[in-house]
């Protein structure tokens, strides 16, 4: 928002969104040990695993060890029932782990055994304590076998049930993106390099103050807009024509499809990240290629943030509705989805559906569907100031929690 | 001089005000009647339903004709909206010699002029002051440059809003003598001459917009309309803890604070329940917070505003705080957080009344459109009279 000031607030700290980063599994520890190495004010970040050895070797500060008494230490050699026992031994852990945050971004390679069984669990208690859960996870490519493609499925299934948006990054869409020779290790390390940017294109846009905004409501819309599955695509360009190079490398790559998942899409977010010489001229083409080449009607929301020592380097990260939902509630329901937060109820807009009624007491107002309630101001223009509609209420555009009354 | 009594018409979102006023023998001014009705069919400053605004107009026009004793026929309406604008011009002419009342005429013409698109109107244009060679804050006529600068506050607005507004006072037989920027009212009523000298920033909290006027180096430099006002409070706490309106307004009245306190963390408030609804408690923190993100963005794009026009650094007096948001808790201590600068609350001042107390901030504005009225009077009055001074000195009698 517009609140650029310095202000060292006492209480400041409290009313933000506080969000916790989570890496399920070894995996989900690489990417993120990639993102923080060079990542400037990184937000709280958490290893969860069974396995000692790869937790220590993390460079992750909080590392939460689970199923202790199951795997003993060790992995859980590609077992996603293993690791599914292992949280359930741990819960209260895991529980105590989320209980202080807003929001969850979840980091996992499905189709291993930990990753696989924890990252559900984790994703429920996270709703049981009312969190919003955002899923990165990965698929695995094709070669690593039919076992792990189908556990990842599961997985996912799974995962969708608790996580308000999983946003998947197949790996063998990548596989394009590599050449014939290349050494596995590189590979990997390629899938690890283009989450942690996808993963930080966001999360920049949501957490700085920037030159032009994303908000939750933003997210939020997002959400509503894709059925729970989103996907997302990164790209890079250096020197005069670098919007140009980055905007070539998504539309026409394999993270897309080509931009064929731009085309079906019906919500996207960009986010660019510049350097001081990021021009509007550049932000302009960007949002008008998109538009392009999404459907009509598609939403389109786009943040950016100049990065000081980013002169001459641009880059894009895309989150897109991987399917067309229509943005009507009515058509969302025929949909079924109803393992989805967001399409519980979806023509009861005067009871918004309860958040962790199952576990907790507390109920609030979902996520998704909240984006465009405006309440009373809803048949009157809204108030747009700064990309931001003001109608809605600023802690809902923050992600900032409010339980909506306990019984 | 004796003076019809100035009526002025505040169509606000939650209120709909009318003032009587009268000049007083030492030239003050006396409220003499207000009628006051709540509004609807107004959302954020802007008309949403004719009908409904006419028959609170009504209302609240009766209710002052009967105090007064008196019929209204003329009325200077006091209007807000986020399609309200202000806009700091400057014009320049080129000088020789002397300067005389007409090169200041024509400077003033020149720095009135500005290219608005079609639908937009002008609604006031304010004198801020006059440069002579560069020299800034002079009386120019009588001095001698080579150039005269004006700087002028442009306050324009959507026509058709007008229109309607004005369509509203027809609708009760009521002629608009003229269409006043509500925030310029408050202004008008609530600021000291030495805090305008000073510099200082006037922000009225409504219920559907905040208005917000700024002086500075002994001029006005700034106005401009948010349209969030005490409503988006309401709605976002309607919206959190799942209540109708009228009982998140209940609550906000209650309990609403502009600051999160370690008390509130403690505290839980039982929420209204319906019938066969469990009831539910939610802490007060959690009210707290919902208040003061709000609250505390809403000031930050005044601030953000205020400081891309670089006057922030020039507001001596602080921040004055007036309508009805005035009565927030701790809005006071949130404005001194948000701007840096001391804010005090704000009410009419030498306004006396003959019935109720008229020193309250939602006064403000209805009592400074009288004030607004009653100086345009003067103004015109005094200009007739020097026509007629004219006149008689070419005829040879004054």
């Amino acid at each position: 928002m517009a609140s650029t000031w310095d202000n060292p607030s006492d209480e400041g700290g409290d009313l933000r969104c506080r969000v916790l980063v989570a890496a399920v599994g070894g995996g989900g520890g690489s990417v993120l040990g990639h993102a923080l190495a060079d990542w400037p004010e990184p937000p709280p970040v958490a290893a969860v695993n069974t396995d000692a050895r790869a937790l220590a070797g993390t460079g992750i500060a909080l590392k939460v060890m689970i199923g202790r008494t199951v795997a003993k230490g060790m992995g859980t050699g590609g077992d996603a029932e293993l690791g599914r026992l292992a949280a359930n031994e741990d819960l209260d852990a895991l529980r105590a782990l989320v209980t202080d945050y807003d929001l969850l971004v979840l980091v996992a390679s499905l189709g291993g055994g930990t990753a696989t069984g924890v990252a559900p669990v984790l994703a429920r208690i996270a709703r049981e304590e009312g969190l919003l859960t955002l899923a990165y996870v990965t698929t695995p490519f094709e070669f690593e076998g039919v076992r792990r493609q189908e556990q990842a499925q599961e997985g996912l299934t799974a995962l969708k049930q608790y996580a308000d948006a999983v946003v998947v990054l197949p790996n063998q869409r990548l596989h394009a993106l590599l050449s014939p020779g290349t050494p596995l290790a590189e590979a990997f390390s390629f899938v690890n390099r283009m989450m942690s940017a996808g993963i930080r294109g966001l999360w920049t846009l949501l957490a700085r103050d920037n030159m032009l905004n994303l908000d939750f409501s933003d997210l939020q819309s997002l959400v509503e807009n894709s059925g729970n599955e989103c996907c997302f695509g990164y790209g890079e360009g250096q020197g005069a024509d670098k919007a140009t190079q980055a905007l070539q490398k998504l539309l026409a790559g394999p993270m897309l499809e080509k931009g064929r998942v731009v085309a079906n899409s019906g919500a996207m977010i960009l986010s660019v990240i510049g350097g001081p010489d990021l021009s509007l001229s550049e932000l302009e083409m960007i949002h008008r290629r998109f538009q392009e080449a999404a459907r009509p009607g598609a939403r389109i929301s786009m943040g950016a943030a100049v990065m000081d020592d980013w002169a001459g380097r641009l880059a894009l990260t895309v989150l897109a509705a991987e399917h067309w939902l229509p943005a009507t509630r009515g058509a969302a329901a025929e949909t079924p989805k109803p393992s989805s937060p967001f399409f519980r109820e979806p023509s009861a807009k005067e009871t918004p559906a309860r958040r962790g009624a199952k576990g907790g007491q507390q109920s609030e107002l979902p996520l998704g569907g909240a984006a465009h309630d405006r309440g009373r101001f809803q048949d009157v223009a809204p108030t747009i100031y700064a990309g931001a509609d003001l109608d809605i209420p600023t802690y809902a555009r923050r992600g900032i929690r409010i339980p909506s009354g306990t019984s | 001089m004796n003076m019809e009594p100035i009526v002025a018409l505040e169509i606000g979102t939650s209120r709909v005000r009318v003032f009587v006023g009268e000049a007083r023998e030492d030239g003050g001014l006396m409220i003499t009647a207000v009628g006051d009705s709540a509004s609807s069919g107004m959302r954020k400053g802007e008309m949403f339903h004719f009908d409904s605004v006419c028959s609170c107009v009504e209302t609240a026009l009766h209710q002052a004709e009967e105090a007064a004793n008196l019929t209204i026929n003329e009325v200077y309406l006091a209007m807000s909206g986020s399609q309200i604008e202000g806009m700091p011009n400057r014009g320049e002419i080129p000088v020789d010699g002397e300067i005389t009342p007409d090169h200041v005429e024509h400077v003033l013409r020149v720095a009135r002029e500005v290219t608005l698109p079609a639908d937009r109107q002008i609604l006031h244009s304010i004198v801020g002051q006059y440069s002579v060679d560069g020299l800034a804050g002079v009386r120019p006529v009588g001095m001698t440059g080579k150039t005269l600068a004006a700087d002028v506050l442009i306050v324009h607005g959507l026509y058709s809003r007008m229109l309607n507004l004005v369509r509203v006072a027809k609708s009760q037989k009521l002629e608009v003598a003229e269409l006043l920027f509500s925030g310029l009212c408050s202004a008008m009523s609530a600021l000291s001459a030495e805090q305008k000298l000073q510099g200082v920033l006037l922000i009225d909290v409504g219920g559907g917009t905040t208005d917000y006027v700024a002086y500075a180096q002994a001029r006005i430099a700034d106005a401009g309309v948010i349209s969030v006002g005490g409503d988006h409070v309401t709605n976002d706490i309607a919206r959190a803890f799942r209540l109708p309106t009228t009982e998140a307004e209940a609550l906000k009245i209650q309990f609403g604070d502009a600051m999160v306190s370690a008390a509130g963390r403690t505290r839980r408030l039982a929420l209204p329940a319906g019938a066969g609804e469990t009831p539910r408690t939610a802490k007060l923190s959690d009210l707290q917070t919902i208040v003061h993100l709000r609250m505390e963005e809403t000031l930050g794009l005044i601030r953000a505003r205020l400081q891309q026009q670089k006057l922030l650094h020039l507001l001596g007096s602080g921040v004055v705080l007036t309508g009805g948001g005035a009565y927030l808790r701790n809005v006071a201590p949130l404005a001194e957080k948000v701007f840096g600068l001391p804010c005090e609350i704000g009410a009419p001042r030498n306004v006396s009344g003959l019935t109720a107390n008229l020193a309250v901030p939602e006064y403000a504005t209805g009592v400074g459109a009288v004030l607004c009225g009653y100086k345009s009077v003067r103004t015109r009055a005094e200009q007739t009279r020097s026509v007629w001074q004219k006149l008689g000195h070419w005829f040879g009698i004054g």
